[in-house]
């Protein structure tokens, strides 16, 4: 397919000052699951945080494009309405908003973005129950306040749930990992994979192998000190598993030291 | 310019006629009330201990007009009362200055063992408990309300009673020149009685300056539990002095919640007393304020006895030049052993220009206790707004669901369920920039 879904150009941002994205190029179509891997402050997270919106990072240069519009002139919630999801490494705690209140909102923001009426009361408990069922989501959370209390399982799960209610044409999932035990791991892979298409995307931003065994990549990217430095297929989760980062950053950083002289 | 000497002043030309127009109970306070206030050198200033924000002196410092031979204004109670919260009460009563006019058919609506008068006609049939002070009458603000009051309100709920739905006062300012209102509420809820009373202030006239003094004395029988919820929704040019005062008997429990969602200035004042055992106190505070508002709450609560509880929750939420005080005070004696005092206040200013002094207190001389206070002020949470976002949630909205559920839990304390759920929807209303008069309180409906 030659439709691009998502084409990220020399994106370089940072944090007070501070440079952390040193030029990220990526291109992804419908239907693909990319992986971005890398070690510890290589920018994974300010990777996601930049191309969700978050206000904490300043863009410095570069562009983004998804699916033809101009992604980093927009809102985050209209970023959101347009078909981006991030899936959150650490889901906040809303104390005091329920889960159920929160979802109408997002559910009823985004088809008024769309000039659609707003969903009835039935309709939306409906939309709820069906895609609690996908990542076997108590139904006790709904009335609890947002992520508030909630295990470290369920605050992944919830994330997924509410992935599924929102329709993301890309999703990024942020260290969605961390924190799980072996059966939650399998229970939110198997909610990412039930909600896969043709027609979307996702991002899988991770440190481990582990996940990758679940969600199969099409193609795996290494971050290093803010740039991708190596791209490749499915088996470099493999072989990165094996020697770990070391050879890479081995290989960039002597590159780094060539170019200085 | 020295208030103080206009008032005593005003007194001593019209003390005459002051008491002429008033009930022989609020008469025997007057002298008084005039010798304490004749010892003060003036009325508390901004920057005095415990008035950080507010001056009364400039609160009582324009020349009001003061209804004192008591000329009943024009109304009709048929199409006065905008708002009588109907899914709540329908027992309401409106204080037109500081006139008391019921609602048609308020007797019959009454149940057994419940009153509600004015003050002048409960002085004539409970002397005894119309003349009770148990406002602290050394107070300049209880003072200056015990020298010129004339009437008010009187309820009384007999022992044993209970009364599931709200009574309801309304108070209303309708002149269109400066005026000020000296307002005296006094209530009574005799042994084992469970009950509550609603206090809505709302003047009708906007842009005319008026003075809202007002007093409210609670007493709580032995086993009662009653609760009062006190919304003043008033217009940028009012100011109040107010102070509630009460006192329990053993094993008694009372609940104050105030809230505070326009005004102009309001200075409030709570002193809870206990006199026997087991009792229990919760005061809860919402405060919005926008505009150059200033909103001030001092709440003294004093444990005198063995095996009380008390807390204390007030949340601010300031905007634009809003400028917002909370000074608690809770004082443990040395005898009050096996207290529980529990005091938070809570802030957020949503404006650069918004200022807040908090000032919580415990002073403790017994070692028995358990007690904790905090208090925290900020801006809200940055993390939990972008997380909103990222679903889609514009920012306005994000905004205004944080801001709802930061009061939820002042809101909780609410006790009757369709009142916390209306309050909760005006609380809503107010936070989406709408006004919450009574006119909008119906549209609700």
């Amino acid at each position: 397919m030659d439709e691009i879904l998502l084409k990220v150009d020399d994106l370089r941002a940072g944090i007070e000052g501070k440079e952390i994205l040193r030029g990220i190029n990526l291109t992804i179509r419908p239907g693909e699951v990319h992986a971005i891997m890398g070690p510890n402050g290589s920018g994974k997270s300010t990777l996601s945080g930049v191309l969700a919106g978050n206000p904490r990072f300043t863009v410095t240069g570069g562009s983004a494009q998804f699916h033809g519009l101009d992604l980093l002139a927009l809102a985050p919630e209209n970023r959101s309405h347009e078909g981006l999801f991030l899936s959150f490494q650490y889901p906040v705690e809303i104390p005091g908003v329920s889960m159920v209140n929160f979802m109408r909102a997002a559910v009823n923001a985004k088809r008024k973005y769309f000039n659609e009426p707003a969903l009835s009361a039935g309709d939306f408990l409906k939309l709820m129950r069906q895609k609690r069922a996908i990542v076997e989501l108590d139904n006790k959370l709904a009335s609890r306040s947002v992520n508030e209390g909630f295990s470290g399982g369920e605050k992944k799960r919830n994330e997924i749930f509410q992935m599924a209610v929102l329709e993301p044409r890309l999703s990024i999932l942020d260290e969605t990992d961390s924190g799980l035990d072996i059966d939650a791991l399998r229970v939110v892979a198997e909610g990412v994979n039930k909600l896969k298409t043709e027609h979307n995307a996702t991002i899988v931003i991770t440190h481990y192998q582990r996940l990758l065994d679940y969600i199969k990549p099409d193609f795996i990217h290494i971050l290093y000190k803010g740039r991708i430095v190596y791209s490749g297929g499915p088996e470099l989760a493999l072989e990165l598993e094996e020697k770990g980062y070391d050879w890479i950053k081995e290989q960039v950083d002597n590159q780094d030291e060539t170019t200085n002289l | 310019m020295n208030a103080l000497q206009q008032y005593i002043d005003l007194y001593e030309a019209q003390r005459t006629t002051i008491c002429a127009n008033a009930p022989e109970a609020l008469n025997i306070h007057r002298e008084q009330a005039l010798d304490t206030l004749k010892a003060l050198p003036r009325l508390p200033e901004k920057g005095d201990e415990g008035f950080e924000q507010c001056s009364v002196n400039d609160m009582f410092a324009p020349d009001f007009g003061i209804n004192l031979t008591r000329v009943p204004f024009a109304v009709d109670p048929r199409t006065a009362f905008g708002c009588d919260v109907p899914a709540v009460s329908r027992m309401s009563a409106m204080l037109v200055g500081d006139s008391y006019v019921p609602v048609p058919g308020l007797e019959e609506m009454l149940p057994e063992g419940v009153e509600m008068m004015s003050l002048a006609k409960a002085a004539e049939k409970y002397p005894d408990l119309a003349a009770q002070q148990i406002a602290p009458a050394q107070n300049p603000l209880v003072a200056l309300n015990t020298l010129f009051a004339q009437d008010g309100v009187f309820i009384r709920i007999h022992a044993g009673v209970v009364l599931d739905k709200p009574l309801q006062i309304l108070s209303v300012f309708n002149t269109a020149m400066p005026t000020m209102a000296v307002r005296r509420i006094k209530i009574f809820v005799d042994d084992n009685a469970h009950g509550s009373v609603l206090l809505c202030d709302h003047p009708r006239v906007k842009d005319v300056a008026y003075l809202n003094s007002r007093v409210v004395e609670i007493s709580v029988g032995r086993n009662a539990n009653f609760s009062l919820y006190d919304l003043e929704e008033a217009t940028h040019s009012t100011a109040r002095a107010s102070v509630t005062a009460s006192q329990q008997q053993a094993d008694s429990t009372l609940h104050i919640t105030s809230l505070f969602l326009n005004g102009g200035v309001t200075r409030n004042e709570t002193y809870p007393e206990h006199l026997g055992q087991n009792c229990a106190t919760h005061l809860g505070g919402i405060v919005i304020g926008g505009a150059s508002q200033v909103i001030d709450n001092y709440e003294a609560l004093t444990h005198s006895q063995p095996r009380c509880t008390s807390s204390q929750i007030f949340k601010y939420a300031l905007f634009n030049s809003a400028r917002g005080a909370f000074e608690g005070r809770v004082t443990v004696q040395e005898q009050a052993t096996f207290t529980e005092a529990h005091q938070t206040n809570r802030n957020l200013l949503a404006s650069p220009d918004a200022l807040m002094h908090s000032q919580p207190q415990l002073i403790i001389n017994c070692d028995e206790v358990k007690a904790s206070h905090g208090s925290a002020t900020g801006q809200l949470d940055e993390n939990a707004l972008f997380y909103m976002r990222s679903r889609g949630i514009p920012e306005a909205e994000a905004r205004m669901m944080l801001i709802n559920a930061f009061m939820s839990d002042v809101l909780d304390t609410i006790q009757h369920e369709s009142l916390r759920e209306r309050m909760r929807a005006i609380v809503d209303r107010r936070l989406r920039g709408c006004e919450t008069t009574c006119d909008s309180c119906s549209a609700m409906r």
